[in-house]
């Protein structure tokens, strides 16, 4: 990438930042640029050396007041006003106590259906593992009542488990998917822009 | 590694202590400094905006090869945070003297 291409990426990069801070930035690297090759580095080794525009620009907008983000961001929108930026600081009271409750029913949902799955698999492991302890014990003569009817408990038991057993994992890859689905849900809400 | 907030807080001391030596421009201060520091261009940048607002120096232009180049002077303002900070550093240099110590005693 030559000087001129790599200056052209980055003021793509930063289109989301108010112009004049953007030109700003882009003189300075434009001087650097400039600095370097003057110490001998041909323009793509400067430019390697500066690393990738994409990178570089969310590091810088990073670092950026976010009042000048989010100045930048109303200017863009549609409702270019004052009174949209007043509406949004105005408001704040309402909508960020709506935004943590919505956030806070969806994180209590997911843990009820954990939750369910955990006593599902708990049954599960119970119904096998009484099954085995009655394995262990039928022979030894320590099951009261006739021991027909114990074996016929003990296959009960084990069938049944086995049966749950078998559905654990899809209800896991399942939860799996709805779990990482509300992770990013809830990151596409602060990462609006990305690339 | 060191904490973030620490480190940050380090390297706008290196700026000022670069500028202290007396003014300079982006890519000279990324040199003076890389001896000691890793500081790359585009951290450089909000740093030297940071210290601009806080008062601490003040940029000009110099005419150079038929281009501007901006200068950094550090201002009374600077050379006094910087000051405080050298002074706060020497509490902690006497800290670590004595993890030192203490892992000598092992």
């Amino acid at each position: 990438m030559n000087k001129q291409e790599y200056l052209d990426a980055l003021r793509r990069a930063l289109e989301q930042m108010p112009s004049e801070e953007r030109e700003k930035q882009l003189a300075y690297y434009d001087e650097l640029i400039q600095d370097m090759c003057e110490d001998g580095m041909t323009e793509t080794e400067a430019t390697a050396r500066l690393g990738d525009p994409q990178r570089v620009a969310q590091e810088l907008l990073t670092a950026l007041p976010l009042s000048t983000l989010v100045k930048s961001r109303v200017r863009t929108g549609e409702g270019s006003s004052p009174l949209v930026i007043a509406l949004l600081i105005l408001g704040f009271p309402l909508w960020f106590p709506l935004l943590v409750s919505a956030f806070a029913v969806v994180l209590s949902l997911l843990i009820t259906l954990w939750a369910l799955f955990i006593s599902y698999a708990a049954v599960a492991v119970a119904l096998l593992l009484s099954a085995l302890a009655m394995a262990a014990a039928l022979p030894l003569g320590y099951v009261e009542g006739p021991p027909l009817m114990a074996a016929g408990l003990l296959l009960t038991f084990a069938g049944a488990g086995i049966l749950l057993a078998l559905g654990l994992p899809p209800l896991a890859r399942l939860l799996g998917r709805a779990t990482k689905a509300m992770g990013r849900g809830v990151k596409s809400i602060f990462i609006k822009k990305e690339r | 590694m060191l904490d973030a907030q620490m480190k940050r807080g380090l390297i706008e001391n290196c700026v000022l202590a670069a500028l202290a030596r007396g003014d300079s421009y982006g890519y000279q201060i990324i040199k003076d400094m890389s001896a000691f520091v890793a500081v790359t261009e585009s951290t450089l940048y909000p740093i030297l905006r940071r210290l601009e607002s806080a008062g601490a120096l003040t940029v000009y232009s110099v005419e150079h090869n038929g281009r501007l180049r901006k200068f950094y002077h550090l201002t009374d303002a600077g050379r006094r945070r910087l000051e405080s900070f050298a002074a706060d550093w020497g509490e902690l240099a006497a800290m670590y003297d004595f993890i030192r110590e203490g892992l000598g005693h092992e």
